[in-house]
């Protein structure tokens, strides 16, 4: 059952502003099959790369032989390390500013690492001549354990930098030590708890990849890829290359699902540069599954130990928490570069406390580079779940309803804007009247008294909360920026003289629906209806610069610059039709799409004339046309949260857990389109569900990633994924221009903690106070066997 | 390398190539006939991206080769609209905001569609159990559900239209 | 991942000894061995094909004696590559008399690690196959020598 909540709106359906639950203007494509991907693109007398991949995890390249391989007919090319390097092209810098190989010169670093490209006729070809490069490998000593690589005298794994004497990456920390300490040793409740956040891969259904065009006689290179973040991209490759910005052109296509993987620049894109380059025609590179999931950038890999004081009835004091994060050979990732934790000391989460210090430690290891989302703004997912479960320990510990302590500890509405000890300032929020609506939804006071009596007959059910609070829309100029570019987003409108308009953004589409989105925001601030407005994105030569879509920031920022572009159109609409009326602007107001004079609501313009005018009759002084571009710095992140409620049973006889209900109350701020919300709230739950019961990238000793394939990794079905309950409280964001914060991962955030805690709260009275996740059946039934609980 | 001829009837039309005995039924689509709505997700036959029918079978194009389908009937993405009339499912995954990214759209739409010509009313345990060998990232898969549930309304009303329609005429 | 067994062959220690030291011999053995090409004394480079769960692959093995002690140690290196995958492994046999006369214990241990796609694709289907494939190796050993 879903509580269909009244979003208020302004326009007509026909216009179809905000509040409206427009139909996607890009779906007719997509049902038709006529979306066209990465790998539908062909382009005439294109040619295939594909890549020799290393076996081993750690190895010294002693030779490698392409003569087999060259001998294959098709095979055109193979590209090795030591090429690159007559280049200065074997290393690129990553996103967190550390060094990726493109192709190693003398040492693979990870199992499935590139190790050198074959150009070809066709795709088959190419593998062919991959098949029959030899390579001579000696194999070097694994390290896969973060903790064993951070011992003294441990093999150091990256020599080349010589400012770091060890593994150790960084460390990073937030808070106030010594406060915490104190406060942590005068509590009357201390609970602690270690916890690992798993390797996961976001596993977009379309993997990713390119076709680079370079155009010798033009001087042009044109990259097609599978990005979320085409202007950075196009900039770093100018770095990289040394070819002049104005001439590349990186262009997106339809992208089928991104959840931060398509954030990162890989090797297989350089790599399909340089054989443009070299063989001087387009050059398609597209990664098979496996590839996939093996060498692209992975997401969490923190291991986790907490330690929270409370007083004796349950008060939170304090939280303090050390963390060490498993980045694998290279720090990939896609973090601000002044946040290489990314925004983890978000981890006081709701509530409201005075001490907290939270520290970090960067280490590397023989694992493909790791710190890219999961469908989340950077690192808040492991933050979350930390404190959500340590709020439910602290409860059950003190045998507190953990409903109850959530409600007590809660930072109330009246504290908002509300100062968190590691600094962060929350916009709003109405934390309390969440879960509320979340308990009432699910039954809650019900629920536990069923639970008490199952308890009674041997039966294992448990009730789960999650009450977490966000924080998206990165970000702040003065706080944010990605290899020094500010992370700002841009929209530019252009009104066509018939009051039809095209508007292009900075950030990018990954399934979110911008092409419905953004247009309501202009529907909404012009009155153009919906249908007479066409969004473009992803094309760098016409789109304003935009750093992405990612961490939840394309409403926050892109959006907020596409109302205020609006705006600036409206303004300059306001002159125009002050001429047109023959009237003072000031004596003008704005109301459904036309302009009037106060008082005479007769005497009005609609903004389709007023469009008319600026081509046709535009006052003298005045600049022709109507367009506008805005380019948004904003004053403050955004805070959307929500509170979750999950219940479960488990089966005594096998340790699976069902998921019977999974109550979602989402507060994202102003609403935009209440059907494709409620969507992302779906699509975000499912990928919290995902790793909270299924996914896990594992490595074996030897560092060989043992989840190659979607029948070792497990993305959930649909009969794995219950029929999520969805209701919202909505609490405008006061500093964004359309009061809305973000939605498109709230739900991912929010989930895995709500399902732990109700299966630990399941297994509390046998003496579990955690299972790290997945927490999949066999963990289960070990657990149900040792506490002799199992029939 | 050998290349052997491979005759189809692809969404009603005669199609033909000389292949590569190893060129996978997927490939001899996309790559050959430029039929570019049936994806390529997972190689491994998981992700049922590259559903299409055979011979009115849902199949994994992804893991069959092309000479496997010699002399058979192929139906796709792009053959399930009639002009500019949209098959039920089409409408249905549309109205109900069943796709986000819409790449595993394709494949969930042929599969959808076969379970329906085996049980035009299923319930939604069914339609779950049916749509299970198809992953779908974006959306949790409720609207998916809600989609298959309007399509197959959809196509019980057109049946009874046509079924009165008929009786009307023997009348 | 390592592996040991005992085999009772009804043959001479030395018989044995010298069949496993023989490259031609002992390679026959080799799982899925396809050809044998001697390159000296001590080493031998072998051509295999295998096969773990849906996944088949020709390995070419670099073999190498590296201990023989007539007529009681033999221990055999290797490291193989197929296309995207590795395989090193050590393999020692001691020889000891049998209960019977002309007869011989042969205890064996297999010291095995396969990198790259075999053991990321293979996932929990290799150490089953791999201790089926070594078993078969010396049960061939055995059944040839007394055949």
């Amino acid at each position: 059952m879903a509580v269909e909540m009244e979003v208020p709106t302004q326009t007509t359906p026909e216009v179809g502003g905000m509040g409206h639950s427009v139909k996607r203007k890009e779906d007719p494509r997509f049902i038709r099959g006529a979306g066209r991907y990465i790998d539908d693109v062909v382009l005439p007398g294109m040619l295939w790369l594909d890549i020799v991949r290393s076996p081993y995890a750690h190895a010294t390249i002693k030779g490698i032989d392409a003569s087999a391989a060259l001998k294959i007919p098709g095979v055109l090319a193979v590209i090795t390390g030591a090429d690159l390097e007559k280049a200065g092209l074997h290393w690129m810098p990553t996103l967190a500013n550390d060094k990726q190989m493109v192709l190693p010169t003398d040492t693979v670093m990870y199992q499935s690492q590139e190790v050198a490209a074959v150009v070809a006729t066709d795709r088959y070809t190419a593998a062919d001549g991959v098949a029959a490069v030899v390579v001579d490998y000696e194999p070097l000593p694994v390290i896969v354990d973060p903790f064993k690589a951070m011992e003294a005298g441990a093999q150091v794994l990256r020599p080349d930098r010589e400012d770091r004497p060890n593994n150790h990456i960084w460390h990073w920390e937030s808070g106030d030590r010594d406060a915490t300490d104190r406060a942590l040793e005068s509590a009357a409740v201390r609970v602690s708890q270690r916890m690992h956040i798993p390797r996961i891969h976001v596993a977009s259904i379309e993997t990713c990849g390119c076709i680079a065009d370079w155009d010798a006689i033009r001087g042009q290179m044109t990259l097609h890829m599978t990005s979320q973040a085409p202007h950075a991209i196009r900039t770093v490759l100018a770095l990289v290359s040394g070819l002049p910005e104005h001439n590349i052109r990186v262009k997106t296509y339809d992208i089928g699902g991104g959840f931060g993987g398509k954030v990162p620049v890989y090797p297989g894109y350089v790599l399909a540069v340089v054989a443009s380059l070299t063989v001087g025609k387009p050059v398609k590179w597209i990664e098979d599954r496996s590839e996939n999931l093996q060498a692209d950038s992975f997401a969490r890999d923190y291991h986790i130990h907490a330690e929270m004081g409370a007083t004796a009835d349950g008060r939170i004091t304090s939280l303090k928490v050390r963390t060490l994060a498993d980045h694998g050979y290279t720090d990939a990732a896609a973090d601000p570069s002044k946040f290489p934790a990314g925004l983890f000391n978000v981890i006081t989460g709701s509530y409201d406390f005075p001490d907290a210090f939270v520290e970090v430690d960067g280490v590397y290891t023989n694992k493909p580079p790791g710190g890219v989302a999961y469908r989340c703004s950077f690192r808040v997912t492991e933050a979350v779940h930390a404190i959500e479960r340590m709020v439910d320990i602290l409860a059950h510990q003190i045998g507190k309803d953990p409903a109850q302590l959530r409600m007590e500890n809660f930072i109330q509405p009246e504290q908002f804007p509300y100062k968190t000890p590691t600094g962060w300032e929350y916009d709003s929020g109405d934390y309390g009247k969440a879960l509320k609506l979340a308990m009432e939804m699910i039954g809650y006071d019900d629920l536990r008294r069923e639970q008490a009596e199952k308890r009674e007959r041997g039966q294992l059910m448990g009730i789960g909360i999650s009450s977490f609070t966000e924080i998206v829309g990165a970000g702040p100029s003065h706080q944010f920026d990605i290899l020094g570019l500010k992370m700002f987003d841009s929209c530019e409108i252009r009104v066509h003289p018939t009051g039809k308009v095209l508007a292009r953004i900075g950030v990018q589409t990954q399934g979110q629906g911008h092409e419905t989105t953004f247009a309501q925001i202009i529907a909404e601030e012009l009155g153009f209806p919906v249908a007479d407005i066409k969004i473009e994105y992803g094309d760098t030569d016409t789109a304003p610069y935009g750093l992405g879509t990612y961490a939840s920031r394309s409403t926050p920022v892109a959006g907020a610059a596409t109302a205020m572009a609006s705006r600036k159109i409206r303004e300059k609409a306001r002159h125009l039709a002050a001429h047109l009326l023959e009237a003072n602007p000031d004596d003008l107001e704005w109301t459904n799409g036309k302009f009037s004079v106060k008082g005479s609501p007769d005497r009005s313009k609609t903004i389709q004339e007023i469009a008319f005018a600026a081509y046709t009759n535009h006052p003298q002084g005045m600049e022709a046309g109507l367009e506008a571009v805005d380019y948004y710095d904003p004053p403050n992140l955004t805070f959307p949260f929500g509170s979750y409620i999950c219940v479960v049973d488990i089966e005594r006889s096998t340790g699976e857990i069902k998921i019977r209900r999974f109550v979602a109350v989402d507060d994202c701020g102003n609403i935009i389109n209440p059907m494709i919300v409620n969507g992302q709230i779906h699509g975000g739950l499912t990928m919290g569900l995902a790793p909270a019961l299924y996914e896990q990238i594992t490595y074996d000793e030897n560092g060989n990633n043992l989840a190659g394939t979607f029948m070792d990794y497990l993305l959930p079905t649909a009969v794995e994924t219950p029929a999520w309950e969805l209701g919202k409280t909505i609490t405008p964001s006061p500093h964004h221009p359309i009061g809305a914060k973000g939605v498109g991962e709230s739900a991912t955030v929010g989930a895995p903690p709500a399902i732990a805690n109700a299966v630990v709260d399941a297994l509390w009275h046998l003496g579990v106070r955690n299972i790290d996740i997945p927490i999949t059946p066999p963990k289960v039934w070990a657990i149900l066997q040792e506490k002799g609980v199992a029939t | 390398m050998d290349t052997q001829h491979v005759t189809v009837t692809v969404n009603g039309e005669a199609r033909e190539a000389d292949v590569e005995p190893r060129l996978l039924l997927v490939h001899l689509l996309r790559d050959v006939f430029g039929l570019t709505g049936t994806h390529i997700g997972c190689d491994t036959s998981n992700c049922g991206a590259c559903t299409v029918h055979i011979d009115g079978e849902s199949a994994k194009s992804c893991t069959l080769l092309a000479l496997q389908v010699d002399g058979r009937r192929i139906k796709t993405i792009e053959g399930m609209a009639s002009g500019a009339d949209l098959h039920p499912l089409q409408q249905g995954f549309w109205d109900q905001h069943g796709l986000q990214c819409g790449f595993c759209t394709p494949g969930m739409i042929m599969q959808a569609a076969w379970m329906l010509e085996r049980n035009p009313q299923p319930s939604e345990e069914e339609i779950r159990e049916g749509i299970s060998g198809n992953l779908c990232r974006c959306t949790g898969y409720v609207n998916i559900v809600k989609a298959i549930q309007q399509a197959a309304g959809m196509l019980s009303e057109a049946d009874t239209a046509k079924a009165e329609a008929a009786a009307q005429v023997q009348g | 991942m390592q592996f040991s067994g005992k085999v009772d062959i009804k043959a001479p220690r030395e018989k044995v000894f010298a069949f496993v030291t023989d490259p031609q011999q002992v390679g026959q053995c080799g799982p899925g061995v396809e050809s044998i090409e001697v390159i000296d004394e001590t080493h031998f480079k072998a051509r295999a094909k295998v096969g773990v769960g849906f996944i088949r692959a020709k390995f070419v093995m670099d073999m190498e004696l590296v201990e023989a002690v007539a007529p009681e140690r033999a221990v055999i290196r290797a490291r193989g590559q197929a296309p995207g995958s590795a395989v090193d492994a050590t393999g020692t046999m001691t020889l000891s008399q049998g209960a019977d006369a002309g007869a011989t214990v042969m205890d064996w241990q297999a010291d095995l690690t396969i990198s790259g796609t075999i053991a990321s694709l293979g996932g929990r289907m290799i150490e089953g196959t791999a201790n089926k494939l070594i078993g078969q190796a010396f049960d061939c050993i055995r059944s040839r020598l007394e055949g």
